[in-house]
This record gives C-alpha cells, structure tokens and sequence, in this order.
C-alpha cells in the first residue's frame, strides 16, 4: 500500500490543476441542481403544513425524534470521517496515508450504512402501524383529517434521500476501491474532493429534513 | 477566473489548501452542540418562534458544513457564486408559490369561502367517520373534493342558436354577424372611434 500511481490529467486540459478545479464546479452544478430537486419537496412541505397546521403537528409526533436525532449525528460523524478521507488524501505524497485514507473511506461508508439501518427500523414501523401515504393510511390515532399528506411527504422526501445516500455508499465504494491501489496522493484526489462533496450534500439535506419532519412539525 | 487565491502554481508543486486537523475537529464539535441545541429547543414550546430557531439552527450547521467541510471557504470563489445562485433560484421559486398560497381569497373572497367549506366538510366527514368507526364511502384522496353542488357554480355554457351545446373551445357567433369562416378576415368598417380613416 506503500507505492502510489501517478495520475496523468486529460489531454483537453492543460494542467491536473485546471482539471481539479474544472471537476470540482462541474460537481457544484451538480450539486445545485439536487439542491433544486430537492426544494419542491420543501416547498411542498410549507404549503400542506400552512393548510393543515393542527394535523402536521399532531403526525409529526408519531415520529421517533430519538432515532432522528441519532441519524442525525452518525450523519454528521459520517461527514467528518470523509472530511478527514480528503485530508488524508491532500498530505499523502508518497502512499504513508493510504492506509488511513481507505480506512476513513471505509468508516464513512459504515456510518452510511448505519444510517440505513436505523432508517429501515423507522420504516418499518410506519408500515406497521399503517402510517403510510395516501390510501395506504390506516392509522386511527390521529384525530385530524388529511394525516395521509403528511407521511406522503416524509416517505418521498426521506426516501429520496435514502436514495442518495445509497448512491454515495456506491460512489464512495468505487472511491474505496481505487484509494487501496494507491490511486489518490497530494498531487491528485479529484475523485475523493468530488466524491465527499456529494457526501457532505447529503448531509446538507438531513440537516433541514431532521428539524423540519421530527421536532418542528 | 482567478486561480490566485488558492492555487500555487510555482514548480509543479500544486497547493491545495489544506485544513488544519483542530479546525475539523471544532467543526465536528460545533455541529454536535447544534444538534443538541436545536432538540433541546424543540422541547420547549415557543410557539411559532419554534420553526424559526429550528431553521435559523439549521442554516448555521448547513452553513459550516459548506464553508468547511466542503471547504467554499478556501476555494475558488466562483464555486461559492454558483452554490449561492441555486440558492437564490430556490428562494424565487419558494417566494412567488407561496406568495399565490398565502394570498388566495385577497381579491376572491369566494375562493377563501370554499377553501374553509372544504375544510369544515373534511372535519364533519371525519368526526361521522369515527362515530361509525368506518370510512365513508369515498374516503380518502376523493375526499379532497367537496360536493359538486357546494361549489361555486360555474358561468353557464355558451350555447349555438339552436340551443344545442357547442364542442369545447368553439365561440358562438354574435348575433346577425357572418358566418364563423368570415371571423378571422379584416373588418370592412371603421372603428367607431370618430376620426375617419382613409379609404
């Protein structure tokens, strides 16, 4: 794990520091645009809260705000062991790091899993207790009408955020995958810098949905 | 775009900024304290005040997470420009949807009347439904949809001179005018507005 491989940069670029930089704003256009995807679902948030303030609170209380907020936090732990993975990556000049670059790689994926985990046990008692959107509502301890509006929202907006960080977990596998043939050094770490970027995205969005589906309501 | 402020160019070598380990750590810390924070204030009831300490919370976590963990702070400045940009559409298109939901019934107070009929229905449907311990019939999604004959009651159709309904989108002709195929040509006459135009 010792040994490094030289990165040549493409021949459409003239330096690897112009291809670093051309990848890292392509990737915040990226990022931008899931921004963008993800604020209808916000927005659909404020307008079905504003129509039915007293139903929103009363579902948003048959969330478990104790396994939200320990998503929250293996999220945020998550983010800080990518943020070292790059760290690692920027100071290895000659593979010392590599070691530890895929293990912080490896930590972060774990959390990601955990994250999981912990969300496939929300999951599933929602299923269970027929907190579920739409028709699929059989809950009978709600006594305001329309409780469906509001788990239609949690399961597509936590769910398409399960989707990301799934799609991370297999990004940062690849990242993994080629940080341990000693692919990454100080001198080129494109797809680590990359690769945690989207990571701290998905955090970005748990950081707004944790506060706004568990405590506000 | 200007490299300068964070490229070193000299030798080969290329800068990348590095962060010192105590300032991940702070970050790290500081986002587990606001986490503990913002539950903690969730616990006491402010009132409306609660969503606004959640996201104000919330935006200063978001806030360091970008500027340190993904490091806009000691990147190229264009990458900042660009993240704001999005954020700024997100405001726009957050501003003008609710702008129309927050203002419906200002000049058409029967849409405000039929929204809070609406309301009052679901209610009266739901306490009925609990007493029998049974949907309606229609429950659910159709539920949303008041009766036809609560609603405003909309203009009457056009109708053909022979009394029959017209296919959608079709005009009726004014009375004692051309046929519909002369609609679209030039009038012959001058409009009515006094001074006369020249032949």
């Amino acid at each position: 794990m010792s040994t490094i491989v030289k990165h040549h940069h493409a021949h459409h670029f003239a330096n690897s520091a112009q291809e670093f930089s051309a990848s890292k704003m392509g990737m915040w256009l990226f990022l931008v645009t899931e921004v963008l995807l993800f604020s209808g679902l916000f927005l659909g948030y404020a307008f079905a809260k504003s129509l039915y303030p007293e139903m929103w609170y009363e579902a948003s209380k048959q969330l478990d705000w104790k396994l939200g907020a320990l998503n929250t936090l293996v999220l945020i732990t998550s983010s800080f062991t990518m943020a070292l993975a790059v760290n690692a990556a920027q100071t290895n000049l000659n593979g010392e790091k590599t070691g530890r670059l895929v293990k912080l790689l490896v930590a972060t994926i774990a959390l990601a899993g955990a994250f999981l985990v912990v969300k496939y046990f929300e999951y599933s008692h929602k299923f269970h207790m027929g907190l579920l959107p739409g028709p699929l509502y059989t809950f009978g301890g709600i006594n305001e009408p329309n409780a469906h509006l509001f788990f239609g929202l949690y399961f597509l907006m936590t769910g398409l955020h399960g989707f990301h960080v799934v799609v991370g977990m297999g990004l940062l596998t690849w990242v993994t995958i080629r940080a341990s043939k000693g692919h990454f050094y100080s001198e080129y770490y494109t797809p680590v810098e990359v690769g945690g970027l989207y990571w701290h995205l998905v955090d970005l969005i748990w950081i707004y949905l944790f506060p706004l589906l568990y405590l506000v309501g | 775009m200007s490299h300068d402020n964070t490229q070193a160019h000299g030798g080969g070598e290329h800068g990348h900024h590095v962060v010192p380990m105590k300032v991940y750590f702070g970050v790290f810390g500081a986002l587990l304290f606001l986490t503990v924070v913002t539950v903690a204030v969730a616990q006491v009831d402010l009132g409306p005040m609660n969503m606004l300490v959640a996201m104000l919370v919330a935006t200063v976590k978001a806030s360091v997470v970008c500027a340190f963990f993904m490091q806009l702070k000691y990147d190229e400045k264009l990458n900042t420009i660009i993240f704001v940009f999005g954020l700024i559409f997100v405001a726009l298109f957050f501003l003008f949807t609710l702008l129309d939901v927050f203002s419906r019934g200002f000049l058409d107070p029967r849409q405000d009347n039929l929204y809070m009929q609406q309301e009052a229905m679901q209610k009266q449907r739901y306490d009925i439904e609990q007493k029998v311990n049974k949907p309606l019939p229609g429950v659910g999604l159709a539920a949303d949809t008041p009766p036809k004959d609560e609603l405003v009651p909309p203009p009457p159709p056009p109708s053909a001179p022979d009394g029959g309904l017209l296919p959608d989108g079709a005009v009726p002709p004014a009375e004692g005018s051309a046929p519909p195929s002369d609609v679209a040509a030039p009038p012959t006459e001058a409009p009515a507005s006094g001074a006369p135009s020249a032949p």
